[in-house]
């Protein structure tokens, strides 16, 4: 027997309970009964339908009127005066809960003050009670936390100025992670912001060179990502007309 | 009953006669469970009278069914009930399934839920690859693929047997 005749037998055993196709009808009548109402009005139903109709040639006529006033004749609006009040709640509740959270803040703020154990006391608006020491050391520990993790991978770029065969200045390092040295363009656009004052010392016929320091890591990163750190600084060298190119993984000369 | 299930143009009682079999095996193929087969079973019918479609043929009638029934299976197994359930059953027992003394029944549960319900597709309700890549939202390709690896894990279980 074949794998398919063999699912067929056994699928011919597998059927739906008389008593589950009975429960389903009762089901399926109830949900139409409901249906009903919606879909065909009742007999008894009709005069109350037909209140609107008798209305309709007052209306007209003030329309008319209206029209010959010169007035605009606009439809009513169609939101519902339920849905109406439930925005308004909403808006008050949500300038009720802005006022309190001011309210709070400046009277912690009052509190710590007068206190005056805290000086400088800051109280920040996700609710965090923080002194001045404590934020310097907030600080400190997150600066911590980036430098490590620049450690790992960075690429510092420095731009300096020579006339004459001699350095006579430096630019500001630029830090660059894999993710931006990859997207050469805004590497690119970082770099000129860096160089305004190298394109101003080119035109007075000075030369310019770029320094580039990298982490070992980030050239292994970039050597899985199929590029090469001298690759991308030629090109960064030659978007500035730059005349000296070197490039030094972690202080040691690469090219 | 008959008379209101019979109304409003629905014939909801020959389209429930019609299409049982096609919708509760389907459903049942992926769950393996009769009480979730018969959730979703009783799902498909009230979506069937809510929406109160209007079928041309009853080729497309039975399309509609298997859509929808795919649907609630969807629907079933991303409800919150269901991601929070725990299920205490690790192997069937005969209450939740038909035959699970049968060879073929643990068979067929050895597979992924996802394998069984397109090798029900195929086998059982013998839609074409491209119907089931239409139904699932797959590639061609993909359902290939998947049956072909169903067929696989099913050849490995039945040592000896007939397979095609």
């Amino acid at each position: 027997m074949t794998f398919e005749e063999k699912y067929r037998e056994y699928m011919e055993t597998v059927r739906p309970d008389p008593a589950l196709l009975e429960k389903t009808r009762a089901l399926m009548a109830a949900e139409l009964n409901k249906k009903m109402p919606r879909q065909e009005a009742e007999p008894e139903m009709q005069p109350a339908v037909q209140k609107p109709a008798e209305k309709q040639p007052a209306e007209r006529k003030e329309t008319k009127l209206r029209a010959v006033e010169g007035k605009k004749t606009k439809p009513a609006p169609r939101r519902s005066k339920k849905n109406q009040s439930r925005w308004w709640g909403y808006a008050g509740v949500a300038i009720a809960a802005s006022l309190l959270t001011a309210v709070v803040l400046t009277g912690a703020n009052r509190f710590l003050q007068r206190k005056g154990e805290a000086k400088n006391a800051v109280v920040t608006g996700g609710g965090m009670l923080m002194s001045s020491a404590a934020e310097a050391e907030f600080d400190e520990t997150a600066q911590a936390d980036m430098a490590e993790t620049n450690e790992l991978e960075y690429a510092d770029i420095q731009i300096y100025y020579v006339e004459d065969g001699k350095i006579v200045g430096e630019s500001q390092y630029m830090e660059c992670s894999v993710d931006k040295i990859v997207d050469v363009w805004a590497m690119k656009n970082d770099i000129h912001d860096l160089a305004v004052n190298a394109v101003e010392f080119q035109d007075e016929g000075n030369a310019i060179g770029i320094h580039v320091d990298v982490s070992a890591t980030i050239v292994d990163q970039l050597d899985e990502k199929g590029l090469k750190i001298q690759a991308l600084t030629r090109t960064l060298s030659e978007y500035l007309n730059a005349d000296s190119v070197s490039i030094t993984a972690e202080g040691v000369l690469l090219g | 009953m008959q008379d209101i299930l019979q109304s409003a143009g629905l014939n909801a009682d020959a389209v429930l006669a019609r299409n049982a079999d096609t919708v509760y095996r389907l459903a049942y193929s992926r769950t393996h469970k009769r009480q979730d087969a018969e959730d979703i079973f009783q799902e498909v019918f009230l979506r069937y009278v809510r929406n109160a479609p209007k079928f041309e043929t009853l080729e497309h009638e039975r399309a509609w069914m298997i859509h929808v029934t795919l649907n609630c299976i969807r629907s079933y197994y991303t409800s919150a009930e269901q991601r929070h359930a725990v299920s205490v059953e690790t192997f069937p027992t005969q209450q939740s399934t038909y035959r699970s003394d049968d060879d073929f029944e643990l068979l067929l549960l050895s597979l992924p839920e996802d394998y069984r319900l397109e090798m029900h597709l195929f086998y059982g309700e013998q839609m074409s690859i491209r119907q089931i890549a239409q139904e699932t939202g797959r590639t061609e390709n993909a359902v290939r693929v998947r049956l072909n690896r169903a067929r696989n894990m099913l050849k490995a279980s039945m040592k000896g047997d007939d397979f095609q």
